[in-house]
């Protein structure tokens, strides 16, 4: 069947999908059980840029035609998608559910429309939600009751990173050990920024850094052998970086990849590979406005407008969020840089909206 | 040794060196004690803490712990250390202490000793709301006599360590950050009170305050008076210092909604004509 709404974001990154082929497997069984045996609907729960879209495109792949597909891409303001879901096939895959809702009174409608189609449907319904969002309304809606089985994303590990690199990178990478690296080799010290309060500044603080691989070559017997560290090739400490930089999320390793190593020619260092710091500070509002658009993924800021106090300068909060380099807003649309995502992941933690 | 030479022996060792001595201990216990409440409170507004589990009132909790070490520490050390009094004449000087609290200082003892059962019993602790001798407000400092609360009206007030043992002392957060609030809203009867109660449930949950879990659930109550109707929000604020931000947000958009639903509140007089004596505070 054709799909209606069919926008597919974080595509981009690679033709192929890594790291999710178990995922894939225990989806594939799922989908071939008889329709005589009763069939759990399935969440897949995700951040952003995790590949979520992908996986929900492959997953149609394996569906040979009896699916439908539902790719919301924004804010749903229509119950079209409902006479999508009365003529659909007997599975449904249904994309960003988080842009069924906004967090404001009255802006659970379509929502309330799509759980309760869900919940008296027979047909199989395998969806995909932002993380964030899934454990702000899971308190709000029985969600857990509705998709007995929730598929979290796991990270990408160090082998699926450098193969979805590679897949995307169209010139021949030479990777070589920078003198940066090599003279950090040392025991030594390093400046710790630390941010106290009543202090108004932020004070540098000298702490200890110890490099690991130094003691492994001091104490093989007990911690590890020097061969061992000789051995590691330097591709692999650039690809350790990279996913240690982008916590094994393809969509921020691909922004901080692409970042570090912008040009298309010569040699790669573990040096190049560099995760954006940055100095977050804003006020509740500012950070809900974030939190908001942490949760949508992509929202327009007339909707937000919606959301925020009525009181709040949504325009000049948006600007100080895009020149920080937290957003970045297109044709009005507004969402997440992938390489702040883990940031702002802390920062709101640190200010209690995100748990 | 005989009591006498005892007395004698101590009168003897107050001069102007020990008294200087002494004082210059107390002075440094004063400073240390406010240097570690500065420090320990620039610590607990620390993010990195939250990344380690903790959250500012785990940090706050060592002030008076502080406080009361210093202090005892310096009066052990002038006791000891400059008067030189051994342990018989320990005694004997808390013979004398004990007469003296007898005469007039048994309120000042109450509040130490209150002082000490709060760290050990803990009802409260920095940073807490607490409700005590008739004061509602955040918990600023536990000293070793009194207990400073800031209530919403940003008035600094002192409450003596001692009255613990008269008063009950009402913790509403009890070390948490989160806070129940309770949000009550009057409705006209012959209103649609399920839309009322629809509106506020999404009041409550799109509030930007709110924090929602499984420890902390949200709950909407409707109770029927014989003149109006009351829809109950109960839900934790995130922070209990938006405890009132939270509350006038949620009643604030819950109104704007009521009034755009043809919701009314109940006509002029009738708030006052309540039932039996606290049926309105169930």
């Amino acid at each position: 069947m054709a799909s209606p709404q069919c926008v597919i974001k974080e595509n981009d990154y690679s033709p192929e999908l890594f790291g999710f082929e178990e995922i894939l497997k225990n989806i594939e069984e799922a989908i071939e059980k008889p329709d005589s045996v009763p069939r759990s609907n399935i969440a897949i729960i995700a951040e952003p840029f995790s590949g979520r879209s992908k996986l929900l495109y492959k997953i149609s792949e394996l569906c040979r035609e009896r699916e439908s597909k539902i790719f919301f891409s924004r804010l749903v303001s229509d119950e079209n998608f409902l006479h999508i879901l009365e003529k659909s096939g007997d599975i449904v895959l249904v994309d960003n559910c988080q842009l069924l809702y906004s967090r404001k009174i009255g802006g659970f409608e379509k929502l309330d429309l799509f759980l309760n189609t869900v919940a008296s449907s027979k047909k199989l319904f395998i969806i995909t939600w932002n993380q964030f969002s899934w454990n702000y309304l899971r308190f709000v809606y029985p969600l857990e009751s509705i998709f007995a089985v929730r598929i979290e994303l796991p990270r990408l590990g160090l082998e699926d990173l450098k193969k979805m690199v590679m897949a995307t990178c169209e010139w021949q990478m030479t990777f070589t050990e920078d003198e940066k690296t090599k003279k950090e080799e040392r025991l030594g010290l390093t400046e710790f920024p630390v941010d106290i309060g009543p202090f108004k500044r932020t004070f540098r603080v000298p702490v200890p850094r110890i490099d690991y691989s130094v003691l492994k070559s001091r104490f093989p017997a007990k911690i590890g052998s020097s061969e061992q560290k000789d051995e590691t090739p330097v591709e692999d400490t650039v690809f350790q970086q990279l996913k240690d930089a982008s916590e094994g999320n393809p969509g921020v390793a691909k922004a901080i990849w692409k970042r570090s190593v912008p040009r298309a020619e010569g040699t790669i260092t573990p040096g190049d590979i560099i995760k954006p710091q940055y100095k977050i500070d804003l006020n509740y509002d500012q950070a809900f406005l974030l939190y908001i658009i942490l949760c949508m993924e992509c929202v327009n800021i007339e909707e937000l407008k919606g959301i925020i106090d009525p009181n709040a300068n949504v325009n000049r909060f948006v600007h100080d969020l895009e020149r920080t380099g937290l957003i970045s807003v297109e044709n009005e649309l507004l969402s997440i840089m992938p390489e702040a995502l883990h940031s702002i992941e802390s920062y709101l933690k640190s200010v209690r909206l995100v748990w | 040794m005989a009591n006498g030479d005892i007395i004698s022996g101590l009168i003897q060792s107050i001069n102007a060196s020990t008294i200087l001595s002494s004082l210059a201990v107390l002075l440094l216990a004063y400073a240390a004690s406010h240097i570690s409440t500065y420090l320990l409170t620039g610590l607990s507004v620390w993010k990195v803490l939250n990344v380690f589990g903790l959250n500012r009132i785990a940090v706050k909790m060592l002030i008076p712990l502080l406080k009361f070490t210093f202090y005892f520490a310096a009066i052990y050390y002038i006791l000891a250390g400059i008067f030189n009094i051994a342990s018989d004449q320990l005694i004997l000087f808390s013979g004398l202490l004990g007469a003296g609290l007898g005469f007039g200082l048994k309120d000042l003892f109450a509040d130490v000793v209150g002082g000490l059962l709060i760290i050990v019993e803990r009802p409260y602790q920095i940073g807490d709301k607490i409700n005590m001798g008739g004061y509602y407000g955040e918990v600023k400092d536990i000293g070793p006599r009194v207990t400073r609360l800031v209530t919403p009206e940003d008035t600094l007030v002192s409450v003596p360590n001692g009255s613990i043992f008269q008063n009950p002392v009402a913790n509403v957060n009890a070390g948490n950050l989160e806070m129940m609030v309770v949000i009550d809203l009057f409705i006209d009867p012959s209103c649609d009170a399920n839309l009322a109660i629809y509106i506020l449930k999404e009041a409550l949950v799109t509030s930007k305050y709110i924090r929602l879990s499984e420890k902390h659930p949200y709950v909407i109550l409707m109770k029927d008076f014989p003149f109006y109707k009351r829809i109950r929000a109960k839900g934790y604020a995130n922070d209990f210092r938006y405890e009132f931000p939270f509350e006038t947000d949620v009643t604030r958009r819950a109104w704007q909604e009521f009034k755009r639903a043809g919701i009314r509140p109940p006509k002029m007089g009738v708030m006052e004509m309540r039932g039996p004596k606290g049926e309105s505070e169930t």
